[in-house]
């Protein structure tokens, strides 16, 4: 619960640290996609801290090279 | 509002002087309020009225009382001349005084006359004279009270400008020495001296100080620590990268490295820039000992700037996170004086630092006698009783003190007050993390050293970016005969400094 | 990305702590498992491939015309197809910074600092991390300045120390396993840390002056080669392999073994302090050169933005990358060398052919 909170509390601190910079620059793309991936990066977090069991990107790296050497 | 309000105060100021005698003197009184230290001498010449017009404490009474007054009532020829004819003949040919000048404006004759001139009005002209008779009551050339050295000159700036000039002058005699004015400050009207050597500061350098300096508007200078602010590069960094000092000899010797000195008037301490990392932790003093001492010196420095800057916080992470990598007998009696001390080791370290902190601010603020009290209350009775009280371990008395007084080993006191603060965060970083705090806490400073810059000069050059025909003078400094050229991480200019073939005999 | 360059000195200097960084720690364990005392074999066999791989890269480097890695394979492939490419070549950089993160996460919590949970640990470093990748190229080449001089000094203090606990007999016999061995391991040492090298086509382009800038590069692999040679050599000497590949650190179980005249022990926490800075730059690189490429990738302006964002994705990588140490060791013995050299090798050539048609075209 707490790490949750903590975790979305960066991300705010994160957001309105990098936000004014990016709209006094006038960078709307840049904009766009800092805040998609710190959208997506904070929920990958959350659900972390929530011991949701995430996949893990090793395995299928691991499953794909196994299936090339035949094993 | 308030910017149309200078405004018009700048235009009523630059108005230029009226031409009536009577009138002129009224609004030079009304601009002025009545001021009692204004003196207005009415006279005659020759039937033709005039006055002179002086701040009292400001000038150098005899001067006008034997070149002006005496020159103007008493040895004017006798034949009438008209006013013009008047004007031109005290211009150019009755006062005895070497600086003169032509004023046209009120602003430059308050200008003049704030900053110690004696202005001479003549009924219906246009123009005024201005004689230089400056002269007040300053302080003397005297011995340096915080840089004090055991070998090389003593004497250390005044807060006279005309006189830290003069001390610069008297140690560079080349005609290659530029002194270029200027006035800072909407109120206070300081004026500030740029000093350096043409042909030997880089010319983009010295462009980017005028530019920084004329950037800066601002009612009143007091001290150079004003410009200071205004000038520097980092502004959120805890490292100076201006260097100032109160001796002659350390500025002409930054002088002649190519660096720019900037003095303001009021102020003993004179700013020199570029400043690297390396310059703090440089004594003028290491150019007067032999340079194998130096060189110790030097590196003993060094040593001090680890020791001050990480004593306190490895103390704390060695006795909570590190025991088993103490040697055993070290261990047990670290274990054992701590044994009765009931706080944890930060707040041990917090409170013996922040207690030393404070002595030393008392120290510094009360006068001589009762200082040296202080400090030995502070230092024996405070650490002596606070260890026998059981409030602290002997271990931590003894690491406050090293780490004090390797912070009194730099010569440049605002070096040593950034690794004083540094400390503090380095000691949080041990109690939560140990060792691994600590080092990394390192890492991020290397970072942000070598991201300063001083005047588009990197900080921590000669090491980062490495400059192997600069290391002679850095951690060791070669002798006289062997520094042959200046360190090319300030200058790129007039290179050459000793020639080689001056130690053949 | 921000115009700043660095000095063939730093570049090689970054090359030689990216060299060390991380394969330190890992590469001596599971070498000793495999090679037996003719590990260090098996480390000089890769640096020499090594070799050829960086005059490879270096070659690349001037097909791509002062061009990163992500710019040049945007060029040769197009909008879509050279993007599908680079997907693959990002996440393999973004793996690999978290599992090495991870690295110093793990030494840091079984050796130095056991109370401190993981993932604080990770956090503190990345915070440094980002410090150094938001200041830029310039400052991380000018700090490797700084610092390169202590790795040196340090690493020679603790050769000189180990000296005399050398056990000749520990490695022999000479090849006593045949060769087989040694050339099937000497794939663990390419893989971590010599295809990694694959990031520094992102930097290159920074480096000032074109004809020194390979030998810098060379000189800084066999430098960084030769350390990790020593260090390899020393855990056999000294620890003998059948202890060496019981560790996990065998290069830090190396250092506890110091003792000078009976009274300087623990100095441990010094090889410590050389692992964490060694590995700390190797991380800086990575990191760097990740949010650059994705930068470059979506076609931004400045990385910086990036730097955060990406930061809590590394730190929940690196924490969810494995469970255990087993699982680690397994999957740096068996995937790792094909997976760093899909990304290290067989990408870069597929896109220097490319260059080559182009230029071939156009020429």
């Amino acid at each position: 619960m707490w790490s949750m909170l903590a975790i979305l509390i960066i991300a705010a601190v994160i957001f309105f640290m990098e936000f004014p910079l990016l709209k006094k620059k006038k960078k709307k793309k840049d904009l766009w996609f800092f805040s998609i991936l710190l959208v997506f990066f904070t929920a990958v977090s959350v659900l972390e801290a929530s011991e949701f069991p995430l996949p893990n990107p090793l395995d299928y790296i691991q499953g794909f090279y196994q299936f090339f050497s035949g094993s | 509002m308030l910017k149309q309000k200078s405004n018009n105060q700048t235009s009523a100021a630059s108005k230029p002087l009226i031409p009536d005698l009577e009138e002129s003197l009224a609004h030079i009184r009304s601009t002025m309020g009545d001021s009692s230290d204004l003196v207005i001498r009415p006279m005659v010449i020759h039937k033709t009225s005039a006055a002179v017009l002086f701040m009292d404490g400001l000038v150098d009474m005899n001067a006008v009382q034997d070149f002006i007054l005496d020159a103007l009532m008493h040895e004017m020829s006798s034949k009438r001349v008209s006013s013009h004819q008047l004007y031109l003949t005290i211009k150019e040919s009755s006062l005895p005084i070497g600086e003169m000048e032509e004023i046209e404006t009120y602003k430059e004759l308050f200008d003049k006359l704030l900053s110690g001139e004696t202005i001479v009005l003549i009924e219906k002209q246009k123009k005024a004279l201005s004689a230089s008779t400056k002269g007040w009551r300053d302080r003397g050339v005297q011995e340096t009270t915080s840089e004090s050295v055991i070998r090389g000159p003593k004497e250390a700036f005044t807060e006279t400008l005309r006189t830290n000039t003069a001390l610069l002058r008297r140690k560079i005699k080349d005609p290659a020495l530029r002194v270029e004015p200027k006035k800072i400050g909407r109120k206070t009207h300081t004026d500030v001296a740029v000093v350096y050597l043409e042909g030997t500061a880089e010319t983009e350098v010295i462009e980017d100080v005028m530019r920084r300096l004329d950037q800066i508007d601002i009612d009143g200078v007091l001290e150079g620590g004003y410009i200071e602010e205004f000038m520097q590069d980092a502004q959120y960094s805890p490292f100076p990268t201006v260097y100032n000092s109160e001796k002659p000899d350390a500025i002409a010797g930054g002088i002649l490295e190519g660096r720019i000195a900037i003095i303001t008037d009021g102020t003993p301490n004179v700013l020199l820039v570029p400043a690297l990392f390396v310059n703090f932790m440089q004594s003028s003093e290491d150019y007067y000992q032999r340079s194998d001492i130096s060189t110790f010196i030097r590196i003993l420095r060094l040593f001090c700037f680890f020791v001050a800057l990480f004593m306190p916080s490895l103390y704390i992470a060695f006795t909570t996170f590190h025991q088993e990598m103490l040697p055993a007998p070290l261990l047990i009696s670290l274990a054992a004086q701590r044994e009765g001390v009931p706080f944890p080791a930060l707040v041990e370290a917090l409170m013996m630092e922040l207690t030393f902190e404070v002595l030393r601010e008392a120290g510094i603020r009360l006068p001589k006698p009762v200082g040296s009290a202080v400090s030995i209350v502070g230092a024996l009775v405070l650490g002596q009783s606070a260890v026998q009280a059981g409030l602290v371990s002997p271990a931590m008395v003894i690491v406050v003190a090293l780490t004090a007084i390797s912070s009194f080993v730099f010569p440049a006191y605002n070096m040593a007050i950034s690794v004083r603060i540094l400390r503090f965060p380095m000691m949080m970083l041990a109690a939560s993390f140990g060792l691994y705090g600590i080092i990394l806490g390192m890492i991020a400073m290397v970072l942000h050293l070598c991201s300063l810059k001083s005047f588009n000069k990197p900080y921590m050059s000669p090491f980062a970016p490495f400059i192997p025909k600069d290391q002679k003078d850095v951690l060791v400094r070669f002798p006289h005969w062997g520094l042959l050229s200046r360190p090319s991480s300030l200058t790129k200019k007039d290179q050459k400094r000793v020639d080689s073939t001056s130690k053949e005999r | 990305m921000d115009n700043q360059t660095i000095t063939p000195r730093q570049f090689m200097f970054l090359v030689i702590l990216f060299t060390v960084g991380s394969s330190i720690l890992i590469v001596p364990g599971p070498l000793a498992a495999q090679a037996k005392q003719d590990a260090w074999l098996s480390i000089i066999l890769s640096i020499l491939i090594g070799l050829l791989l960086i005059l490879f890269y270096d070659h690349m480097t001037k097909l791509m015309e002062g061009k990163t890695f992500v710019q040049a394979t945007i060029m040769v492939f197009g909008n879509w197809f050279g993007r599908f490419l680079l997907f693959f070549y990002l996440s393999f950089l973004f793996i690999l910074a978290a599992l090495v993160l991870r690295n110093i996460g793990d030494f840091m919590t079984t050796e130095i600092i056991p109370e401190t949970p993981l993932q604080f640990t990770h956090i503190l470093f990345l915070i440094v991390v980002i410090w150094g990748a938001y200041l830029g190229l310039e400052v991380m080449g000018r700090s490797a300045e700084i610092f390169m001089p202590w790795v040196f000094l340090l690493l020679i203090f603790f050769t000189i120390t180990l000296v005399p606990q050398i056990k000749i007999e520990n490695l022999q016999p000479f090849l006593g396993e045949g060769v087989m061995p040694v050339l099937s391991t000497s794939t663990l040492a390419l893989g971590t840390p010599l295809l990694e090298m694959v990031v520094f086509l992102m930097i290159l382009p920074y480096v000032k002056d074109a004809q020194p800038k390979r030998k810098a590069w060379v000189l800084g692999v066999l430098i960084g080669g030769f350390i990790l040679t020593v260090i390899t050599l020393l855990c056999l000497l000294v620890l003998g392999s059948d202890l060496a590949a019981l560790n996990t650190f065998p290069s830090y179980r190396l250092a506890q073994k110091i003792n000078i005249a009976g009274f300087l022990e623990g100095l441990e926490v010094v090889i410590g302090i050389i692992w964490m800075l060694t590995i700390f730059f190797k991380m800086v690189v990575l990191y760097y050169c990740v949010t650059v490429g994705i930068a470059q990738f979506l076609t931004m302006d400045d990385h910086r933005p990036l730097l955060l964002p990406l930061g809590m994705g590394i730190i929940v990588l690196s924490i969810i990358a494995y469970p255990d140490v087993a699982y680690f060791e397994t999957f740096v013995a068996t995937t790792w060398f094909p997976y760093a050299l899909t990304h290290g090798f067989l990408l870069p050539a597929l896109v220097w052919i490319g260059l080559l048609i182009k230029k071939k075209r156009s020429g």
